[in-house]
């Protein structure tokens, strides 16, 4: 494909992501008290995750080098990462049930990408009480660290990518051994909890799981020292893992999908 | 007679979920998983130089997260169920059974508490005695806790109840729920002891009903009173006495309330 094709793509690709978005916003501002509940609910609830780490570093002035600054940081860049996963690719969580049901049969049948279709089929809107307190929290971090405002953007869409295309590589264990929610909600589980500690108090063989099979270093903890320090090789380096994570959950959902078998489910979609 | 429908109910409840031991112990991997960052994390704040909590060492902190995260995880998720039967009307068709609703649920709560609080128990004293070792306790100090926890246990249901039961007057009660998580986490002190609160926090801690949900169980295993324990259990009693009040009195306007269509 040419440049200029595959240029055309990528933006046809991105313009039904956002139609899609909107229609899912849409659909849940019908139920108006619902959405600005959840939204503004989910914010305060992220809100309290700093609750602990305040009381902490009242008490220590840095956990391994790393500051009160540095951990909102780190909330601020996993909120804002995770609430627009699941604002905007709200399937990718509940994948391995849609597999195990067979209801992907449905999406086959489109001319679009059957994954990314499956993935912005729904949207979680609480996710948008996360980017929130992400916005929130970045502007806690304080006119100095304004600078950094851009580096947390990118690197949150690209922890977006990230989070996405892992829960969908853990979903497609759903093509292999069946029902596989469980196991996937475990790891994404794993994921967030890992994402929301200090870096520094990971040592050795944790810490080589935390840039290889569960990517916290690549969604959080590298984001949190491009806000000490702009270093562009860093942010190369995040932004290529975002890249080959997309493209490896894309190549693992192709793989899974010779093995699919229809659910032989009659529903009807409204 | 009365209460043995209750308690059969909940032995029904107690079997299905035994039944089902795998996805049980696979549901123990997000506790362990808690656990260990834990471990690490006090590991760094306990160091020489590093937090100091008053009559919290390392090994009493890990014990303490033992105990606090074991009743948040092991609890039954029954909102989840209140909340549907009130939403969709299902409700009504426990009206006309010879049971309460309340006391029904709650025989299903405990069924299913009674099965997670000893799979999470056994897998957090494994984990806790592997990463600090034993702390010193005797066996009737472990009565006098099973009873705390026992009563920590109910209050949580009893607000669990009340904030489903809103259901009869709000859309959706699910983030009322993410809120209840944390005001545990704050309040109850999941995550720390309030010892390490600030003066006014910690006062207003111990003034909550969430507090003897976590904090006083929890607190109880790694610094055990004995002068206190009757003061403890009381105020876990009066809370269940105010809630179970408010639960009921939900209920009873609630059903008032019910709309049923179809059938």
């Amino acid at each position: 494909m040419s440049t200029a094709g595959r240029t055309g793509a990528v933006t046809s690709q991105v313009r039904f992501v956002w139609e899609h978005f909107k229609f899912n916003l849409a659909a849940a501002m019908e139920y108006k008290a619902g959405f600005v509940s959840q939204v503004v609910f989910m914010l305060l609830n992220d809100m309290f995750l700093l609750f602990f780490w305040w009381i902490v570093f009242r008490r220590v002035s840095s956990i391994g080098g790393w500051t009160f600054q540095h951990v909102i940081a780190m909330h601020a860049t996993l909120a804002t990462s995770f609430g627009i996963s699941v604002a905007v690719f709200g399937n990718s969580q509940g994948l391995p049930r849609i597999i195990a049901e067979g209801q992907l049969d449905y999406y086959l049948l489109l001319p679009r990408d059957p994954l990314l279709h499956v993935l912005v089929s729904r949207s979680d809107i609480s996710g948008l009480g996360d980017v929130a307190f992400g916005i929130v929290a970045m502007a806690l971090l304080g006119r100095e660290r304004l600078s950094s405002l851009p580096v947390l953007c990118i690197t949150a869409l690209a922890g977006a990518a990230i989070f996405t295309s892992f829960n969908v590589i853990a979903g497609t264990l759903a093509f292999f051994v069946g029902h596989a929610q469980t196991i996937s909600d475990q790891v994404g589980n794993a994921l967030i909890t890992f994402s929301t500690y200090p870096e520094p108090v990971f040592k050795g063989a944790v810490r080589v799981l935390l840039y290889t099979l569960l990517p916290a270093g690549f969604m959080v903890y590298l984001p949190v020292r491009l806000v000490s320090a702009f270093d562009p090789f860093v942010l190369a380096a995040i932004l290529s893992f975002a890249a080959a994570s997309i493209a490896a959950a894309g190549w693992a959902f192709r793989r899974g999908l010779k093995r699919y078998e229809s659910g032989s489910l009659v529903v009807v979609r409204m | 007679m009365g209460a043995s429908k209750y308690i059969h109910i909940g032995r029904i409840n107690f079997l299905a979920k035994t039944a089902y031991m795998g996805d049980l112990l696979l549901g123990t991997t997000f506790y362990t998983l808690i656990l260990f960052v834990f471990v690490q994390l006090w590991r760094v704040l306990g160091g020489p130089s590093g937090l100091v909590v008053e009559g919290f060492g390392y090994r009493e902190m890990v014990w303490y997260l033992t105990a606090s995260e074991a009743i948040m995880l092991g609890r039954a998720r029954i909102q989840d169920d209140i909340s549907d039967e009130v939403k969709t009307g299902a409700i009504a068709y426990s009206l006309g059974r010879p049971y309460h609703y309340l006391g029904f649920k709650f025989a299903c709560y405990w069924g299913e508490t009674a099965v997670r609080m000893l799979v999470h128990i056994a897998v957090g004293i494994a984990i806790a005695l592997l990463a600090v070792g034993p702390i010193q306790v005797t066996a009737v100090q472990l009565g006098a806790l099973a009873v705390s926890v026992t009563l920590a246990l109910i209050l949580n249901f009893l607000i669990v109840a009340c904030i489903s039961l809103l259901a009869f007057w709000v859309e959706d009660t699910v983030p009322f729920f993410w809120i209840y998580g944390k005001l545990l986490f704050v309040l109850g002190g999941l995550f720390a002891p309030v010892e390490l609160y600030p003066e006014a926090l910690a006062r207003a801690a111990r003034a909550s009903p969430f507090n003897y949900v976590l904090y006083v169980p929890a607190r109880m295993l790694v610094r055990f009173d004995a002068a206190a324990w009757g003061n403890t259990i009381a105020a876990q009693l009066g809370w269940i006495a105010v809630l179970g009040a408010l639960a009921v009195g939900l209920y009873s306007l609630g059903v008032r309330r019910l709309n049923v269509n179809g059938g």
